[in-house]
Order: C-alpha cells, then structure tokens, then sequence
C-alpha cells in the first residue's frame, strides 16, 4: 500500500502548496473541537471561543506549521530521489549487462578519456595546486638582481647578499645557495666518483625549515667558525652510503674534509639535482665581487610582510651599495619572486595547456558515447515509451539516462584509474627534465576523487544530449510501429552534429600537434656550430689528485690526459675545454683598447690546441692554438666569428686586442692584453633553443690558474661501450684519484632537446588518439543512417541506380559533418594557437601547411572511415532488403 | 513545598512522537482524533499543544513512521488521515520496550524506602 503512493508521489504532476494544506488540516481540527465542545454543553460561540484558545495562538502556529510541513517535504523530497536513483541504477546494471557490445565500447571509450584526463589532472594538481612541502612555504620568496636596464634575474652575488641581510626590515633571514649543482670528485677509498655539488650558506636550511631525513643540518656559527660540514642528498646516501643509520661520516672532496651531518629528503632538495650540499664560509668582499652572480637567494618573509613591502625595503638598501660601491652594476634594485613561482618556471603555462589538450579528447569522449547512444535509440525507445505511459515526467526519464550514463562511465573510471596509473608514469619518465617537482606526482586519494568527478561530468556530458532527445521522442511515440519513423528522423541530424564536432576538436588537437612536430622539426635540424656524432667526453675532476695541490700543475694534467688519450688506439682527434658546449659556463667582461669599463662581455673558455679540429669547429680566418704559443710567450686568443662581428663589425679581429677583465683580473693587477690570432666558427654551447653567443678562448697553458677544470674529448669510430674501459684504464695510470666520467656528446646533445621534445610527444600522441575516435564516431553514425537507409537504397538500386550513385550519396551525407567539422576546427586552431608561442621555434602559430596537413589528414581518415559502411551500401540486395522490411 | 501545577503534565519531544505512533497503531487517525484520544487515554493528565501535536506528525512523517492521505470525515469534512508505515510499527514496538524497561528500573529506584530527606 504505502510504496504505491510513494509511486504516485514519485510521478505527480503538481503538488499541493504546503500552506494550503496546513490551513485546511487546521480549520478541520478546530471544527471538529468545536463539535465535541457542544457535544459537551457548550454554546456554539463558547466552543469556538474555546476551540481557537486550546489550538493556541494562531498565525504563531500557522507559521511553524508551515516551516515544518515544507521541512518534512524536503526530507521526503531527497529520499525519494535517492531512491529514484537507485532503482535506475540497478536498471541501469541490467542494461548494461543485456547489450553487452555498446557496453564494453562505451566502457572502453570512458576508459581512454577519464583515464587521460585523470593522470593530466594529477600531474596539475601535484605540480602546481600543491604548495612546497616546506613549513610556511608561501612566506618563501628569491630575491633577485637587478642591472640597469631593469629586468630582474634570479642569479645574485653573495657581497651583495651581506648587505641585504644586515640592513633589511621585511625579511627573518636571507640564505644562499649556489644556482646550480657542479660535479665535484668525492674520494671513497681508492677512487674518486663525481658528485653534483652545491655550496651553502650556514643558514640554508634553516631559512628553508626543511626536516631532515636523518640527522641534522649545520648551523651559520658552526660553518663560520670554520667547521666543514655537509649534507647529502636522499639518493646519494642510499646509492653512494648504502643507507646507513648513523652518520659518523666523512667525505673527501678536493683537498678538504667534510663531515655529513643529515641527510634531506628527495622533495625537499634545492636545488633538486644536487647530492651534496657543503656549508660555505663568507668572507665579505666587495668592489668587482659584487658582480660574481653564481648563488640563488632564498629568503622568508617576515610575519604580516609582503612581498611588496620586502621588494622597496631592499630597494632602498641596493641603491645605498649603489652609491657606495659603484662598481656593483647589478644593485639597480632587487627583485622579490615567490620561491614556487621561481622553482615552477613556465611549468604553469605547459601543463595548463596540457590540461587543456586532454580536455579537448575527454569532449570527443563524450560525443562518441553520445552518438553511440543515439544510434542505438529505437531500441529502447519502446521500453521509455511505457514508462512514460505509467506516467514518468521527462525529468523523470532524462534522470534514469544520466544515471546509466553515469553508471557506464563510472565503470569506464574504474578502468580509466589503470590507464592513469600507466599514463602517469609515462608522463613522468618522458617529462622529468622538462617539469619540475615531477618526479613525485603519484596517485592518491585527491586523485580519486578527481576521477570520480571527472566520471561524473563525462556520464552527464555525454548523456544529456541523448537523454533529453530520447525522453522527448518516448513522449510523443506512440507504442506502435508508425511512431517510429517520425523519432528515427530526428537522431541521425544529432550523431552526425556531434560527429562534426568531434572533428573539429580533432583537427585543433592535431594542428597543434602539427605546430609543435614542426618546430621540433626546425630546432633539431639546426646547425650546432660543432658536430656531435663519434664524439665521447670524458670529464675529470682532480679532486684530491696529486695535480690538486698546485695550480702549476693544471697543464701538466692535460698534457697528461692529452696525451694518454691520443694514444688509445682507435682515437682520431683528441681535445680538451674547461667547459664543453652543453655544460654550464659563464660570461664575463671584456675590455676593447678604447672602450675600458664599458660593460661588453664575452664568454670565456680554456682550450687545447686540437679542441676545435675535434669537434668540427671550422676556422674562419687566422689560425687556431698550435706548439708556438707555449706557456711564457705572447698571450693570444682565438675568438668566434659572433664575437668578432659583434666587437670588430667591419674589420678583421686578427691582431686586433682584448682582456678578459672578470676571468683574468688578479687582486694586484690588471688583466693581461691579449692578442687574437684567429676566428673560428659559432657553436652553439647552450644547444639547439639558443642562439650562439660571443666566447673567446684561451689556451690552457697560458692560464694555468683557470685551467683547474678539464673535459677531454675524444673523437672515435669505435663504438662507446668498447672504448671506455680503455680510456678509464689508461687515465688511472696518471693518477688513481681522478674522478672520471664517460659519456657522449650526442647522448648530451639529446638531454638538452629531452625537454622540447616532451610537449610534442603528449600533444601528438593526443591528436592521434582524438583522430582515431573521430574516425570511429563518424563510422558508428553512418553505419546505423545507412543501416536506417536500407529500405531506401534498396528501391533505387530496384530501380536501376548505378551502385556508384550510391556510394557517393552515403559518402555526401558524410561529408557534410567532416567539412563543417574541419573548417570550425580550422578556425578554432588559429585563434587558439597562440598559445603555443612561448613553445614554438621559428614556427609561426598560424602556419598554414600545418593546418592544412591536419585538415586535409584528417578529411582522408573520416573518408576512409565513412567508405566502410558506404561499400556496405553498395552490396545491398534489394530482394533481401525489401522482404525483410 | 513546591506547588504542583495544575493541568496537563507537559510532555517530552520524543514522548509524544511515541504516543502518536501508539494512537495509530489501531488504525488510521486524523490530527484531532489524535488529540481527543491522547486526552481521553491518559484521562487528561498527558495533553499536548496542538500546535505541538502537527509538528510532531510533520517530523514522523520525513522520517516515514506515519503516511498521510487526505481523506472523508463521518460528517463528510475533508480531514488528513494519518496512518502507521511498516517501518513505524517497528519503532513503536522498538521504542515501547525500551521506555518500559527504563521507566521500570527508575521507579524501581526510586520507591525503594529511604531516609526522609
């Protein structure tokens, strides 16, 4: 009896207004008291009198009869749709289990698209929803120098850090680092490995607050007071140390000892490449020192200070060391940045626009579903038609749609969190170097509820155009073949709308895909000034070597790797640089006779005679190093052609003199006048993204002070795995405690491309997936027209059409959605690619053969996808057909 | 010595939900018979406001103890009838034992002899 009316309830049309009821329950209840009163003896204006003073005060009641009767309806209202919905979804699991092919498609569709867009949303949601896992993170800010022209940059000196942490009013400490990790030779007992090394100020961690892993930090007193204390890294100590729990250990690293103190967590390393952290003890220096950018600075802002607040604090302060040291030319104001903005870079922009990608497929997702949906209407038509009859409203019908819908895609999210789970360890494999904070994105609770949501909104996206089409239809059917006809001529003009949009999303995604392969395309088949292949390095770190104690001896270890390594057999050419192109290196200032103090600068590299022949290097004009210029003779120099166009325009640099005032200046004097003896070709020593720079180089027996670095190169034919047990072989003949590290200039060459190459990937593989479901969409749809169409191609084949007619008329009513589709997508492709820019090398946003090979790509592929069931069209028996009808 | 108050006692929230589900355990009831009968029942000592009364309802009803239909009085008035859902005959019984039981260890308590205050 009661789940009847609730039935009823469930379906009624209109209900009665609260207030009325209320009042009508009331008048009866007093009349009624009224009656007995006079059964009672009363008059009747005595009971009424009575009635109304028992009731009690009347609008008081009213009102709170009224409050609570539209509370009880609201109670009723939310059980009676949970309960709604769950019926629908035990239907719902019925039907999915009685059409077991739209299912599993359907399912496997989900899949593709929620899992996608759950490990993109993972990544954003590590990467920059998630505050720095230090304490009070965002009070973290880098302060940064500011030259003349304005631009702040994030590399400071530490002169001019002591001034800003004695005299600011914004800031509780200010600590440095050194921008970026150098691999430095740590001696364990009878070899020497390479580590990648940072120097710190005492107080790094402490301003940072990061916890340790194990043990402790060093302090400021005790790293000023001359201890030498370290901390490593989480990975260095599991790798190098074996994960020891105490740490009474010490590290030799060049000719000093250091004692580690703790250990700090992978997520708390800054910089995140270094494994060794070594207190660095200041000593204030100012005048040209003020100039030497190698340290980042990391500060926390004082409580209820802003960044604001700190940037004129310091302000005042750089323009104080202005006027007192006006050799300092980066003190023209300090910047303020957010630690996080700094560490993310331009991460933001590129996982926004992967978001946004993945957004584009999770779309086609859902119109795929939806037109499978529509396709496969007629059959349930029927079934929603007697529901409508007991008396369903549309909203009631549209409800249990969605709740399958969300039901398939539930299950497709289910499937999805694999492919996330997959997904996302590809993602993090290929986009490590290009994303920061990468390597710890993982799978955890937010990222459930995030593929729940996303479930969510794929099931109602892809199920309201159907739901409301087909509730629609069941209304106005009428149990009976004839309705039928009148609901299937609606259905195909949606499937083959949401067709259309399905390509024109695929020809954005594919035309930004295009884009980026194109620009890659640019960037790697640049000229990198040197030529890579054949070429292995070998970098050697003195550490504690015999060569380590005098710089005097600096050449005389490259004369000795020079000549070990000529001698391997099968080695070519062999050369040598401090600073090999794909290395961090540094400019500094020059000086030109006539333009002294003049803020040019160049950079500045240490080479061996042979250093250019072995990377290809071609020479422009003059000569290169040879057995002339020995260690006391005239300084010469030899320049590339940049800087020769840059500093001598329209004259030969040979003969011409420069000195290089930052690398050569001493404490007594002035750097040495050197003469250029030749000009050779640009390199690009940043990689391919970067334009060649002006450098000079100067040959290492003349600069033994500088020459304390060395990577060796070596140019073979023999393949790398044979050759580099030779080479460590023969360069621990000249000193056991040389740090050695083989690699290839070609493997560099392909780090530094790793992190353009990652946009491209991500968006290729995107477009290819979104084309491959455009294609089937467009197939789905016009199978079931043609399926629909039979009768129809039936009688003109009866009556005498050409087979060939018949195909190109499938193939126009094809064509229609996949020209609509490409020419909207074309036009959103232009206005949204100039979002790509920042990404893009030499590549305009608007290239025209890009978008017109997307297009034209993706109008072959939709043909190709429509010919299936167009061929299908053309075998149609007319006998066959007719009778079945 | 506190003067007693006259009239009614004054009943509890949940009590006279427990009362309501009584009254119709014998059947559908409108909110006067309801009322009349609570009176009549406990001889008048146990009376509730009638406001009091359709809130009550209203509160079992969102809580679907009770259903309601509206329905036709002996003298042709239209009336809300209210009567027992499955799930309130249930609570009633549930609720009945459980009151039983409680009111009988506190009187047990209670009427054990005891010093005069």
């Amino acid at each position: 009896m009661s789940s009847y009316r609730g039935f009823r309830r469930l379906f009624r049309l209109r209900p009665r207004d609260a207030a009325e009821e209320i009042e009508e329950e009331i008048r009866t209840h007093i009349a009624l008291r009224v009656e007995e009163l006079e059964r009672n003896g009363l008059t009747r204006a005595e009971a009424e009198e009575e009635a109304l003073r028992r009731f009690g005060d009347l609008p008081e009641a009213r009102r709170r009869l009224e409050a609570s009767a539209r509370s009880r309806d609201r109670i009723r209202h939310r059980r009676e749709r949970w309960v709604s919905v769950r019926q629908d979804l035990h239907f719902a699991v019925r039907q999915m289990r009685r059409s077991r092919g739209f299912t599993a498609l359907a399912v496997l569709t989900f899949a593709l698209g929620i899992g996608a867009t759950t490990a993109v949303f993972t990544l954003v949601d590590h990467v920059l929803l998630r505050p720095l896992p230090y304490p009070g993170a965002n009070r973290l800010v880098v302060l940064q120098s500011a030259g003349e022209s304005g631009e702040p940059f994030s590399m400071v000196s530490a002169s001019n850090w002591w001034d800003w942490r004695r005299r600011n009013r914004t800031l509780t400490d200010i600590a440095l680092v050194k921008a970026f990790a150098s691999p430095v030779a740590v001696a364990e007992s009878d070899r020497a490995v390479q580590v990648q090394a940072v120097d710190a100020t005492g107080n790094f961690f402490d301003v940072l607050a990061a916890p340790m892993l194990l043990g402790r930090s060093f302090t400021e007193e005790e790293v000023q007071s001359g201890a030498e204390l370290a901390v490593v890294s989480e990975a260095y100590w599991r790798r190098e140390l074996g994960s020891p729990q105490r740490l009474d250990i010490s590290v030799r690293v060049a000719q000093r000892t250091f004692t580690i103190v703790g250990v700090v967590g992978t997520e708390h390393a800054l910089p995140a490449t270094a494994d060794l952290w070594l207190g660095h003890r200041y000593v204030h220096r100012t005048g040209a020192a003020r100039n030497w950018l190698n340290w980042l600075a990391v500060a926390r802002l004082a409580p209820g200070r802003s960044m604001a607040e700190a940037r004129a604090d310091l302000g005042a302060i750089a323009a104080g060391i202005r006027e007192a040291d006006p050799e300092g030319i980066y003190s023209f104001g300090v910047g303020v940045r957010s630690l996080r903005a700094e560490i993310l870079g331009d991460a933001p922009e590129l996982l926004a626009m992967l978001l946004a990608a993945v957004g584009l497929v999770l779309l086609i997702v859902c119109a795929n579903v939806a037109s499978a949906n529509l396709a496969r209407g007629a059959a349930r038509e029927r079934e929603l038609a007697v529901r409508a009859a007991l008396g369903a409203g549309r909203a009631r019908l549209t409800q249990q749609l969605l709740v399958e819908q969300v039901a398939l895609a539930a299950a497709g999210g289910a499937l999805g969190l694999m492919l996330a789970w997959w997904l996302l360890r590809a993602l993090v494999f290929i986009g490590g170097d290009r994303i920061p904070r990468l390597q710890h994105a993982s799978m955890d609770l937010r990222v459930l509820v995030a593929a729940l949501t996303i479930s969510l909104v794929a099931g109602i996206l892809s199920g309201l155009i159907p739901a409301l089409r087909l509730s629609r239809a069941s209304l106005k059917s009428r149990m009976g073949s004839g309705g039928r006809a009148g609901a299937a001529a609606m259905r195909p003009a949606a499937g083959l709308v949401l067709v259309g949009g399905e390509v024109a999303l695929a020809v954005v995604l594919l035309a930004g895909a295009g884009l980026l392969i194109r620009s890659m395309h640019t960037l790697v088949t640049r000229d990198l000034g040197f030529i890579p292949a054949q070429v292995i390095t070998v970098d050697v770190n003195l550490g504690s070597s015999s060569f380590a104690t005098d710089s005097m001896r600096y050449p005389v270890l490259w004369d000795a790797v020079l000549d070990r390594l000529s001698g391997v057999p099968g080695v070519q050419l062999s050369g040598a640089a401090d600073r090999i192109p794909l290395s961090i290196a540094g400019t500094g200032f020059i000086d030109l006779p006539g333009r002294v103090g003049d803020d040019i600068g160049a950079g500045y590299r240490v080479v061996s005679d042979d250093y250019f022949s072995t990377l290809g290097v071609p020479l422009v004009e003059g000569r290169m190093f040879d057995q002339s210029d020995t260690r006391l003779g005239e300084r010469v120099v030899v320049v590339n052609r940049s800087m020769a166009e840059r500093y001598w325009p329209r004259e030969s640099a040979v003969g011409k003199q420069v000195r290089a005032r930052s690398f050569e200046a001493t404490r007594d004097g002035e750097a040495p006048w050197l003469t250029i003896v030749g000009v050779v070709g640009d390199m690009r020593h940043f990689g391919h993204a970067a334009a060649p720079r002006p450098e000079m180089y100067t040959l290492y027996r003349q600069v033994p002070g500088r020459a304390s670095q060395v990577t060796a190169l070596v140019r073979t034919a023999l393949p790398f795995s044979s050759i580099t047990g030779v080479i460590r072989e023969r360069l621990r003949n000249v000193d056991p405690q040389l740090a050695i590290e083989i690699g290839t200039l070609e493997a560099a060459v392909d780090r530094s491309l790793a992190p353009h190459q990652f946009p491209v990937t991500v968006l290729t593989g995107f477009g290819v997936v979104a084309l491959i479901l455009a294609a089937l969409g467009l197939y789905g749809v016009l199978s079931v027209t043609v399926a629909q169409r039979t009768r129809e191609l039936a009688v003109r084949t009866a009556l005498g059409a050409e087979r060939g007619r018949l195909l190109r008329l499938v193939l126009a009513q094809a064509s229609r959605p996949l020209v609509a589709g490409t020419v909207v997508g074309l036009l959103g492709a232009w206005y949204l690619s100039r979002y790509l820019e920042n990404l893009l090398v030499e590549t305009s946003a608007t290239d025209v053969t890009v978008f017109g090979i997307a297009a034209a790509g993706l109008f072959l592929v939709g043909l190709m996808a429509a010919a299936v069931p167009a061929i299908r069209a053309m075998r149609v028996d007319p006998m066959v057909a007719l009778r079945n009808e | 010595m506190v003067k007693e108050p006259d009239g009614p006692l004054p009943l509890l929230k949940g009590t006279l939900d427990l009362l309501i589900l009584k009254a119709l355990s014998w059947g559908p009831m409108h909110g006067f018979g309801i009322a009349s009968w609570l009176e009549r029942s406990s001889g008048g000592t146990l009376g509730a406001d009638d406001s009091a009364l359709y809130q009550a309802l209203h509160r079992l009803e969102a809580r679907e103890l009770v259903e309601a239909e509206w329905g036709v009085t002996e003298n042709n008035r239209r009336a809300r009838y209210y009567e027992l859902t499955r799930s309130g005959r249930h609570r009633l019984r549930r609720e009945t034992e459980t009151w039983l039981r409680y009111t009988r260890s506190v009187t047990r308590v209670l009427t054990l002899a005891s010093r005069t205050a």
